[in-house]
């Protein structure tokens, strides 16, 4: 039935031809275990997306709450446990595989010419898998995530001349409170998304066109 | 020396076969290079396999249906455990306590007396809702309640079975009227006008030292039977 279904939509649409061409890429002869970051850095954004979506289902971006509804979920709803610590280690394992990539592709020298322009949206991509661990930190709302969240900010503040102005935007204010914690997570589940995604399509786009660089 | 490492070691090519007497032994190679396909030209036919069970798998079928096992297992390690979060509220069950609406007789301040017999009289009852996350906080659910005078008594939920509008009760005809779209239900709650599919839910009751208790609210069809636990 599902061959059929297949059936029905390519002789309408004729993709075949296309997802041909981009599924059934030859590989070149030169990859190694090595070249695996990336794409693992992908998986692990592709479960935090899942995980992140279902945390939406029940995270409330108040104080009085906050700390209530991660706790709640977790101790209350089926598989809660297992979906939020999904999201908790898959961010660290996030931001560990995507250095490892950046390694990798220093290392192999493939930033060099024509990859510059790649290398830079993955800076971008960098900065983004940071400020989305940085920003996901706050919101449960713990002590730990309160202070850690004073200690970023106070670190923003220290940026010459517009520090303290940052420092405040981000904050939403002289001290951290309601605002921030509203804030961080527009931030986390809005804003950074759709930059990250928007940042991942042209790397991979760009891989797709330049080809993957050879070994030194 | 990189390169020349690189050409030697990466970029061997396999050598061409040769005739082996019994005991001879050919020089090693690396893995790899002894298990690198051959080139293949267009309409060259694939050297005959080891047949086993019914036909040959290929070995590009082979990796691309264990990459759709390997997916399709990662896939429900992931999206079970989500779904199932997702859903489990949907399950709970409905409440299973008895909660006290009144003493037939000696009624508390502001409500009325249950031991009236055979009209219905607009009152509530108190139970503690547990909503989420939020603190489990006293909630009053209104009821109307129906002293039949025989000992029987019918608690009816306040809800128009149409779209769950408040009836009231109209002492002058006589009948339940919801304020929405025109549902009329006579004083055993069956449905006399309108859109309602099915008469006034009700819960079930217990009179225990003179105390009336509401317990599970149920259906009921057109007979009066209870449909639902």
């Amino acid at each position: 039935m599902f061959a059929r279904s297949l059936e029905w939509i390519e002789e309408r649409l004729g993709l075949r031809p296309t997802a041909a061409r981009i599924l059934d890429k030859p590989v070149p002869t030169h990859i190694t275990w090595m070249h695996c970051f990336g794409g693992l850095t992908f998986f692990t954004f592709l479960v935090q997306v899942v995980t992140g979506i279902i945390l939406a289902f029940y995270y409330v971006p108040t104080p009085d709450h906050a700390h209530d509804s991660v706790a709640w979920f977790q101790s209350s709803i089926p598989f809660g446990a297992i979906v939020r610590n999904l999201h908790r280690w898959g961010a660290s394992a996030m931001v560990v595989l995507v250095f490892l990539h950046m390694l990798r592709v220093f290392v192999h020298g493939a930033y060099r010419k024509p990859r510059e322009l790649n290398w830079m949206v993955g800076v971008v991509l960098l900065l983004c898998v940071i400020g989305f661990g940085f920003t996901g930190y706050l919101l449960p709302w713990d002590q730990k995530a309160y202070w850690a969240t004073n200690v970023g900010l106070n670190i923003v503040s220290t940026f010459p001349v517009v520090g303290r102005f940052l420092a405040n935007l981000l904050r939403g204010g002289p001290s951290v409170g309601a605002l921030t914690l509203l804030r961080f997570y527009a931030i986390h589940v809005f804003v950074l998304p759709l930059l990250i995604s928007a940042g991942m399509l042209l790397h991979f786009a760009m891989v797709r066109k330049q080809g993957i660089a050879r070994p030194l | 020396m990189v390169r020349r490492f690189v050409e030697k070691v990466v970029f061997r090519r396999r050598k061409p076969a040769q005739p082996t007497l019994p005991g001879m032994r050919l020089p090693r190679e690396p893995l790899w290079a002894r298990t690198r396909r051959q080139p293949s030209l267009p309409g060259m036919r694939p050297p005959p396999r080891l047949r086993l069970v019914g036909e040959p798998v290929s070995r590009r079928g082979f990796l691309s249906g264990a990459l759709a096992w390997v997916t399709a297992a990662i896939a429900a390690a992931l999206g079970i455990p989500a779904a199932a979060a997702a859903v489990a509220p949907a399950l709970r069950k409905k409440r299973e306590e008895w909660s006290p609406i009144g003493r037939p007789g000696h009624p508390g301040p502001g409500e009325p007396d249950l031991a009236i017999v055979g009209k219905p009289l607009l009152t509530s009852f108190r139970t503690l809702v547990q909503d989420a996350y939020l603190k489990a906080e006293p909630q009053n659910v209104p009821v109307y309640v129906i002293n039949w005078g025989d000992g029987r008594f019918s608690v009816y939920d306040v809800r128009c079975t149409h779209l769950g509008c408040p009836v009231s009760w109209d002492e002058k005809t006589q009948k339940f009227y919801s304020p929405c779209h025109g549902g009329v239900f006579d004083i055993q709650g069956r449905v006399l006008a309108g859109p309602p599919p099915r008469p006034l839910d009700r819960y079930e009751w217990k009179l225990e030292n003179g105390v009336l208790y509401a317990g599970k609210l149920y259906r009921v069809n057109e007979k009066l039977q209870r449909v639902t636990d």
